[in-house]
């Protein structure tokens, strides 16, 4: 069981927001965990933007290899948040000796290439700093990178959510942490191990996503994944294959953003040649029928550009709700955490995605609803 | 008294004995007169009407196949055949040449697919779904399957369009009614099983497809809309192609598809054969031959390597029908059936639309015993196999896999038929069991298996009219369609504790081995 | 009147915290609750007074199956949208939801009254029942119920009344009241969707009586009382009822007999090239279905009558002559050799007879 939250706010918001969004919501996950992708940052990264920021916990050792492997690839350090942690005994958190929040200047070649052989480097860069760390025949790890993205700073830890935060001064507001996406999540173990790189959310090239469900076409997702591109690795949880197609249906063949959807869940057959684009979405069926999804699944998503999406399953067997406000939308598994942060909210006006719905939210907050 | 050597054949060395019981007996000679044998005759024992006995033959050419027709037609419960561990036949038998006989192999090593069970079920970390009430998607392709990349797409605002034609893919049912010819089988047996597949078609919504077995189809077939639900095969020797072709221009659809079959798992590496004695007029006309024993080539002559065989017989097979139709190739499950599926997934033309694997549990209706036994490659790890080299390309399910031989042997097809789709196959064959629908009581213990003799019991594997006449088509085809609506309600059984609602290809990670051998030749989890 | 707050700052009370406290308050006597919750599950139930007062809990902000296995006595009210599971197992309290209930509202509820001012989510009303001990459940729904609603149904009564539904969308969602088999469910709106095993009529009478007062009470209760006009025309309400289970008939089935004749090639698809007037003979048929016949030969018999009384089928006749001429009548004759078997003389032998 997991609870998935998401915050968008048109002024930057700090931790504390998701923390409470998700606080109510407690029964519903395991308190083994949490995680957090924060973009559009503001506070200590409002200056570096365009700078990629590595989001990693490691021990010493492990920072030094990094510093190595970065140094030597020609990556600059500019700025840096290393937060103030509150070492009290009695919480309940499994910290890593460090944590590194850094931006980096682009190796000086890269000033000259295009976008997409940045975001090349930078996924290589962090699947290569992954290796670096990952103890090798049974040798505890080094450490562990979640990101390394221009304006994308991601936290995860083992512990009690609470306790996660006040380790890391997340109730405090102190204003270094600030940012306009926030997509969380309260728990950290797969149902077999305790496994960092298993917490939600996950990142890939700009795209964050987080499930609450059980992929029951994991097995399937992944062989075919493993072929398609470098990025999709990792499999420690079902739900990195969502992200996986998402990126692939967005990032590598440029769809329209509904057909992730119909690639998720594609509609019935007697459906689907219903529809005007019926032929396209036959051939993506056959063509892309190994990144189906089963089972229950509730979706939140960010892309690189800002916007947010939620969906679910096709028999809508998770609960998701979304809520608004002036300036401030948020997405989560139960009503409660949306009454918690969004109190005075027009709540008759909340939106419940339906199996076949999807809900776009875009930087200026205007929501778009569709139906498959 | 006759003098006996040890030379004569005695009914002891045949492998069924005839066991009569006189205190029962009331003589009324209905056992002999159905026996299509002629394995067992009348004699006087002493005199008088009550001095009558029921003898058993005791001769090779007469010897009794098992079939119990003689104790369906008892009333008193008189007269059964036995089975004779002690019987010489199979050394006997030979003297005239290789032993012919159809049916399946006799051979019965233990069926990998009962060593496999469902073992991932659904309990807390997601739902199981429920076979009644929620809806199933249970529908396989037939056809070439591009690589999305490869797919003629242009963004149109927020929609996707196509701006080129794809390959042909009928989306089916996953289960297919295998090719069993006419020749083969008699007119009112391939006609029930034709009746059935429309009726599950028009009447149950279930989208089956019926492949026709090499002997061409009937031209009212051809020439009517049912021949939408038909697959036609074209075989090494090519038999009905002429009718099919002069057909073209008065066929009101097309049919499902083309299968070109190069082998068969019953009996690999070698051709079809119709005995002389099932070459009726009608088939001779069709086929194009006089009575004759009929032997189809083991090759397709014409085709000079396996990328030509490939690409040329593909290309022909799609251009009779205009590229609208998809063209599968169905083979003999072989030690080199990853090779052969290798290569077809690297057809740069996208016109192979379907392999076929046949492994060796398949059945036939006349074969060398030789070829029955002893050649052939179990279906279950060769399905595995295949599916797993094209996962290592990335290019699962760009040729969709159907598996057949030994589907539904024990009776339990939907549970054969979801392990191998779990395995990676897209759907199964059944032709034996359809058959064993319609009264066929042949089995895999050399009971019956007279297919090759033209004297089928049932009427379903012989030309002989008399024979034939047993046999109710309607009666026959319903029994197939109650069996696929069972098929259908049980394969919703096994998908809804896996918790999917469309087919699992591929998702080995749904079963676990309780045998350890099984469990690592299949890459799947061993349990015990 | 006892008050409660689950937060203190950052720290939550856990459900299990909350409803101990509850439950101690209640074995003391208490028997009105106001909670400021925090999305802890189960409020509501099952309590009870000792002594058989009425407990009444307002609640805001509560988690999963608020009302959850709700006992007789017990008035739920909370004010604003509660998340999945509201009223789950209802055994007969009363249930107010001013906002929205989550999915599976209702799920399971056997008696009691669930009043949502708002929407229910997917899965609405699945699997209500009705035990003839107790009163019946209801279920009451101000705007519109998500997909697969009242599923597995099995007694109560459900209302759902579309407010704000938009047109030709069914305030029921997709695929509702699959699997019901008892209990009635009446909405505003046109349903799609429905399962062939139901029936979609107009509400009668007593179920307009009963509807009328029922929504006096629900709107009141969740603040539209000013909506009672506007639901009271009949013209607008919809019943689903279950076929009665003795009237279901499975969908009819067309026999393949006639489905050859009417939907199949005429004449059958070999019509053409073989004559097969579709008769099915007996295993053992006489005439040319025989697979072996009798010849008589007259040179060797002796005219000893055996085969006369040892055919079984009557089918062996002897025409007087100086000496008896013996033949096989066809008609009757399958073939069984018999005649030749028993021969003394050797006159009778079975003879194959090629197909005809």
């Amino acid at each position: 069981m997991c609870r998935i939250g998401a915050i968008k706010s048109l002024t930057p918001v700090s931790p504390s927001w998701a923390l409470r969004l998700m606080l109510p919501q407690q029964e519903g996950h395991d308190n083994s965990g949490f995680a957090m992708v924060m973009q559009d940052l503001d506070g200590a990264f409002a200056h570096s933007k365009d700078k990629p920021l590595l989001s990693m916990a490691c021990t010493s050792k492990g920072e030094q290899l990094v510093n190595a492997y970065m140094e030597e690839h020609g990556f600059t350090p500019v700025a840096q948040w290393t937060p103030d942690v509150d070492r009290r005994s009695g919480l309940n958190i499994a910290a890593m000796p460090r944590y590194v929040f850094r931006n980096y200047e682009y190796p000086e070649i890269y000033h000259y290439r295009t976008p997409e052989e940045r975001e090349d480097l930078l996924l290589d860069t962090r699947l290569a700093l992954r290796a670096l760390l990952t103890g090798r025949d049974g040798a505890p790890d080094e450490g562990y990178v979640y990101s390394f993205w221009p304006d994308v700073l991601t936290l995860k830890e083992i512990g009690d959510p609470a306790d996660i935060a006040v380790y890391f001064r997340l109730w405090e507001d102190n204003g270094r942490l600030m940012a306009r996406n926030i997509v969380t999540q309260c728990r950290q173990n797969t149902n077999y191990a305790i496994v960092r790189y298993a917490a939600h959310p996950f990142f890939l090239q700009g795209y964050t996503l987080c499930a609450n469900g059980e992929n029951t076409f994991f097995s399937r997702n992944r062989d075919f994944q493993r072929t398609l591109h470098r990025g999709y690795a990792g499999f420690e949880s079902d739900s990195q294959c969502l992200l996986h197609t998402l990126h692939y249906v967005l990032h590598e063949l440029r769809w329209p953003l509904r057909y992730y959807k119909h690639v998720i869940t594609p509609l019935p057959l007697p459906d689907m040649r219903e529809r005007p684009d019926s032929d396209a979405l036959i051939c993506l069926r056959e063509s892309l029928a190994h990144l189906e999804i089963n089972g229950p699944n509730a979706i939140i998503a960010l892309l690189p550009d800002g916007r947010m999406l939620t969906c679910c399953d096709a028999k809508k067997l998770r609960p998701l709700v979304v809520g608004r406000v002036e300036g401030m939308t948020a997405i989560t598994s139960e009503v409660c955490g949306l009454n918690t942060i969004l109190p005075d909210r027009d709540a008759g006006a909340d939106i419940y995605p339906g199996g076949r719905d999807m809900v776009v939210i875009d930087n200026r907050l205007e929501v778009l609803q569709w139906r498959q | 008294m006759a003098s006996v050597s040890v030379q004569d054949v005695s009914r002891n060395d045949l492998p069924w004995l005839v066991e009569w019981r006189q205190d029962k007996c009331v003589l009324c000679g209905m056992c002999a007169a159905v026996c299509t044998a002629d394995a067992i005759c009348f004699t006087a024992s002493r005199g008088g009407v009550r001095g009558a006995a029921l003898r058993q033959r005791a001769e090779i050419s007469h010897a009794c196949t098992g079939c119990g027709m003689c104790t369906k037609v008892c009333q008193q419960d008189a007269v059964r055949p036995v089975r004779n561990p002690d019987n010489r036949f199979p050394l006997l038998a030979r003297a005239g040449g290789p032993l012919k006989r159809g049916g399946r192999s006799n051979l019965n090593p233990p069926r990998t697919l009962d060593k496999l069970v469902v073992g991932r079920i659904s309990q807390m970390t997601d739902p199981a779904l429920d076979s009644e009430r929620h809806t199933f998607d249970l529908r396989a392709p037939l056809g070439r399957v591009l690589p999305v990349q490869d797919l003629p797409l242009r963004v149109e605002g927020d929609s996707l369009a196509l701006t080129a034609p794809t390959p042909p893919v009928r989306w089916i049912y996953p289960l297919l009614f295998s090719d069993m010819s006419i020749g083969a089988l008699s007119t009112r047996a391939w006609e029930a099983i034709a009746l059935a597949c429309a009726y599950l078609n028009e009447q149950c919504r279930l989208p089956v497809r019926m492949c026709s077995g090499e002997g061409g189809l009937p031209g009212r077939l051809l020439e009517s809309e049912h021949l939408k639900y038909m697959i036609v095969q074209i075989a090494s020797g090519h038999f009905g192609w002429n009718r099919i072709l002069r057909a073209l221009p008065r066929m009101k659809t097309d049919p499902a598809g083309v299968l070109i079959k190069i082998g068969q798992g019953a009996k690999p590496g070698d051709g079809g054969l119709l005995p002389a004695a099932k070459v009726a007029p009608h088939i001779q006309s069709i086929r194009g031959v006089p009575r004759a024993t009929l032997h189809s080539p083991a090759n397709h002559q014409g085709l000079y390597s396996i990328e030509e065989a490939v690409q040329k017989m593909h290309l022909s097979c799609n251009a009779a029908f205009g590229f609208r139709v998809p063209v599968a190739i169905k083979c003999a499950a072989s030690a080199t059936s990853v090779a052969v599926y290798n290569n077809l997934l690297r057809d740069p033309y996208n016109i192979c639309g379907g392999f076929f694997l046949d492994g060796i549990q398949g059945g036939t209706g006349a074969a060398n015993e030789v070829s029955l036994e002893h050649t052939g490659h179990p279906i279950v790890s060769k399905v595995r196999d295949c599916y797993r080299a094209a996962l290592l390309q990335g290019r699962q399910g760009q040729i969709p896999l159907w598996a057949g031989g030994g589907v539904g042997q024990t009776g339990h097809a939907a549970a054969d038929a979801f392990k191998l789709i779990c395995l990676g196959a897209n759907g199964v064959l059944v032709g034996r069991l359809l058959i064993q629908l319609l009264g066929c009581v042949g089995n895999e213990h050399g009971r019956c298996n007279a297919c090759n003799t033209g004297r089928c019991p049932a009427g379903i594997c012989t030309q002989d009219m008399r024979l034939v006449r047993r046999l109710d088509v309607d009666r026959g085809a319903q029994a197939i369609v109650d069996y696929m609506l069972a098929f259908d309600a049980e394969l919703r059984k096994l998908l809804a504790p896996v918790g999917n609602s469309s087919l699992p290809v591929g998702r080995a990670d749904a079963l676990v081995a309780t045998d350890k051998a099984v469990a690592d030749a299949l890459g799947v989890t061993y349990a015990c | 009147m006892v008050r409660i707050k689950t937060l203190d700052g950052h720290r939550r009370r856990s459900t299990q915290e909350l409803l101990q406290t509850i439950e101690a308050a209640v074995l003391r006597g208490d028997t009105e609750f106001d909670i400021e919750a925090s999305g802890q599950h189960d409020i509501g139930g099952p309590l009870w007074n000792r002594e058989g007062k009425e407990l009444l809990f307002r609640v805001r902000n509560p988690g999963q199956r608020v009302g959850a296995m709700c006992l007789p006595g017990t008035t739920v009210l909370v004010d604003g949208p509660a998340p999945a599971d509201a009223g789950w197992l209802n055994s007969g309290g009363r249930i107010v939801i001013r906002g929205d209930a989550g999915d599976t509202a209702g799920h399971c509820a056997a008696a009691g009254v669930i009043q949502i001012g708002g929407r229910a989510g997917a899965r609405a009303g699945s699997l209500m029942k009705h035990d003839p001990q107790y009163e019946e459940p209801s279920l009451w729904v101000l705007r519109t119920v998500g997909d697969f609603s009242f599923e597995f149904m099995g007694g109560g009564r459900a209302v759902v009344c579309g407010l704000g539904c938009a047109p030709a969308v069914s305030p029921l969602g997709a695929r509702p009241c699959v699997g019901m088999v008892g209990g009635a469910v009446y909405f505003r709106g046109e349903a799609d969707d429905l399962p062939e095993d139901v029936l979609l009529s107009a509400p009668d009478d007593n179920d307009m009586s009963w509807l009328k007062a029922g929504l006096a009470n629900f709107l009141a209760s969740v603040g539209h009382p000013d909506l009672l006009p506007e639901l009271s025309d009949r013209r607008q309400w919809n019943k689903i009822t279950p076929v009665p289970f003795e009237q279901r008939k499975r969908a009819p089935v067309m026999d393949m007999g006639t489905f050859r004749r009417n939907a199949w090639v005429p004449g059958g698809i070999f019509g053409d090239v073989l004559e097969d007037d579709g008769r099915v003979t007996e295993l053992a048929a006489p005439g040319d279905e025989r697979l072996r016949v009798p010849v008589w030969n007259g040179e060797s018999c002796r005219d000893c009558r055996l085969c006369l009384k040892s055919c079984p089928r009557k089918a062996i006749v002897r025409t007087d002559g100086e000496k008896g001429v013996y033949s096989a009548a066809c008609a009757r004759c399958v073939g069984c050799g018999l005649c030749a078997g028993l021969c003394p003389c050797g006159a009778w032998r079975m003879t194959e007879i090629a197909s005809v």
